[in-house]
């Protein structure tokens, strides 16, 4: 027995009782992995259901050992959990079911429960582009910078968010020494009090990289005068606004579109940190964002998107996200091009057919045909971004080479353009 | 020992709803009882969470030792580390329990402020979201 097999055992065992006990069984699995059943509501000892809850009870103990509750403890009711708001079978991850009952699935987790977060509905008012990647060093941070040069010389007003709070970068690539007063991590710990407003117009400043008619306004993880910032840092995820509990993507969203009202820019970059934390999720999910998934041709790459789209695959929304996220081939080497990029696509399109293309719900979209790997239009299909010597150590303010940007983006951007942008193509 | 911070918590609630609600309104002690049903909540919390108690229950620390509204502030002192700010998380940061007294219990029905029974109310469901928020997540047994 191990925390993959109790919940197979337990959903197995809850899909048994579903037609006795006539009502959706949710397996609540705690902090500790110990799973735990969530009903309605008690029943008399008279009751045609009692015999149900017990025969479940006395399964589930037999069974699962260390991972289930004591049998006096191991069922909860929702009559007794009022002040919460606990999922419904519509909105949780349903393990298995019979009939018109479901055994759902309600994770308790430390951190990571983003990942499950429903995407907002309807588009945003500006365009939002999040910047993710698995693993670090891969350029994206660079690729952010340039993509804001590039936008601002097509004329575009650029807002960019450094959101990557453990390692801030591209304030300091777009902005050197001259930031504003404030930055992102003053803003969330103000906030908390309900003082938000007053840091706000001091959190932007515009880069002097802007060439042509466009700007690029930036706004820093920190400021000039934010002091000490790992004791900002250390407050920044709080779940709680100035008028109570408010999970974090909520609270970055509120960040965002205030400053998104200040601008009115016509689009946004989204810097996010690197690997499985709860901030990306919340700029991949919650901002209603496409999203640049950076990706370098490495095992260690594969597996870790693996764990997250395999986590997707049971997202009861996933159908309305899975075509905002898009690959980025990273650093291209420059040896052996095309059967580097070949392997890429195969494995960036293993990936997404054995997943998301797979999904239930996705592959029920009427009309859906999952794309084959060769098909340039497919959420997975690689966009290239090659590696470039002359962009090692990038620090665009004091050394910009306009020929080694173009070696490296000009295919990346035409797409980003055309696909991304939507505008027609240049003949 | 007969302690049951949990238990007593629910117990508290539910009878302050049954006394405000029509035809009761029994505001004074309804009033009385979301106090003391908001500290059983925070006190349930904060043992879940490590707080040192007696052998009959109670806490150790003088300083954990308090009604409302000295452990509003206590608790959120207390509350430290990722795992403990999930539970300060539901609660407001103002203290809706400024104005409430233990010692009102021994007041007359018209010295007790029922203007504040509406916040002292949602004061004791934000305590109750904390701790129903950790019996959730296993934290306490």
């Amino acid at each position: 027995m191990n925390f993959n097999e109790a919940l197979k055992i337990a959903t197995r065992l809850a899909k048994t009782r579903l037609a006795g006990l006539q009502e959706h069984v949710f397996l609540v699995r705690d902090l500790h992995g110990r799973i735990r059943v969530l009903l309605k509501k008690r029943r008399e000892a008279a009751s045609p259901f009692f015999p149900h809850i017990q025969a479940l009870v006395s399964d589930l103990t037999g069974a699962l050992g260390v991972y289930a509750y004591p049998a006096n403890d191991l069922v909860m009711f929702r009559e007794d959990l009022k002040s919460l708001n606990l999922p419904d079978d519509t909105t949780a991850v349903v393990l298995d079911s019979y009939g018109v009952y479901k055994v759902c699935l309600h994770d308790r987790l430390l951190m990571g429960a983003e990942w499950s977060a429903s995407p907002p509905v309807g588009a945003p008012a500006v365009k939002r582009f999040t910047l993710f990647s698995m693993k670090g060093g891969v350029g994206r941070s660079t690729t952010a910078t340039i993509l804001a040069w590039h936008l601002a010389r097509k004329g575009k007003r650029v807002l960019i968010f450094d959101l990557d709070l453990e390692s801030p970068g591209v304030g300091a690539t777009l902005l050197g020494l001259d930031l504003p007063r404030f930055g992102i991590v003053d803003w969330f710990v103000e906030d908390a009090l309900g003082r938000g407003d007053a840091v706000l117009p001091d959190m932007v400043r515009e880069s002097t990289l802007a060439a042509g008619a466009g700007t690029i306004t930036v706004v820093p993880a920190f400021g000039s005068d934010t002091g000490d910032y790992l004791a900002k840092l250390g407050r920044a995820y709080l779940e709680r606004g100035p008028l109570g509990h408010e999970l974090w993507p909520s609270r970055l969203k509120r960040m965002v579109e205030a400053i998104e009202r200040q601008q009115a820019p016509d689009v946004v970059l989204l810097d996010s940190r690197t690997g499985l934390h709860d901030t990306s999720a919340a700029l991949v999910l919650a901002m209603g964002a496409d999203t640049l998934m950076f990706a370098v041709d490495t095992p260690q790459t594969w597996s870790t998107y693996r764990f997250l789209f395999d986590h997707w695959t049971s997202h009861p929304d996933v159908a309305l996200f899975y075509d905002k996220l898009w690959v980025v081939g990273a650093m291209v080497p420059d040896t052996a091009i095309d059967s580097y990029v070949e392997g890429l696509r195969d494995r960036a399109w293993t990936l997404f057919a054995e997943s998301l293309y797979a999904a239930p719900s996705v592959a029920r979209r009427p009309g859906f045909l999952a794309p084959v790997v060769g098909d340039e239009g497919g959420n997975h299909f690689p966009h290239e971004i090659y590696w470039q010597r002359g962009l090692m150590a990038f620090d665009p303010l004091a050394n910009w080479t306009d020929q080694f940007v173009t070696a490296a983006y000009e295919r990346f951007l035409a797409w980003f353009d055309r696909v991304l942008l939507e505008e027609p193509e240049v003949p | 020992m007969s302690t049951d911070f949990k238990d007593a918590s629910a117990r508290h609630l539910e009878d302050a709803e049954s006394l405000l609600a029509p035809p009761l309104r029994r505001e004074a002690n309804a009033d009385h009882l979301f106090g003391l049903s908001a500290e059983c909540s925070l006190k349930a919390v904060m043992l879940g969470l490590g707080m040192t108690v007696t052998p009959t229950g109670a806490p150790a620390d003088r300083g954990h030792k308090v009604h409302m509204p000295e452990l509003w502030a206590a608790f959120q002192s207390f509350a430290m580390g990722q795992l403990a700010s999930r539970y300060l998380e539901p609660l407001d940061k103002q203290n809706p329990f400024a104005d409430w007294d233990v010692e009102q219990r021994y007041w007359s029905r018209a010295a007790v402020l029922t203007t504040a029974t509406g916040a002292h109310h949602r004061g004791a469901i934000q305590c109750r979201a904390s701790l129903e928020k950790l019996l959730l997540d296993g934290v306490s047994s």
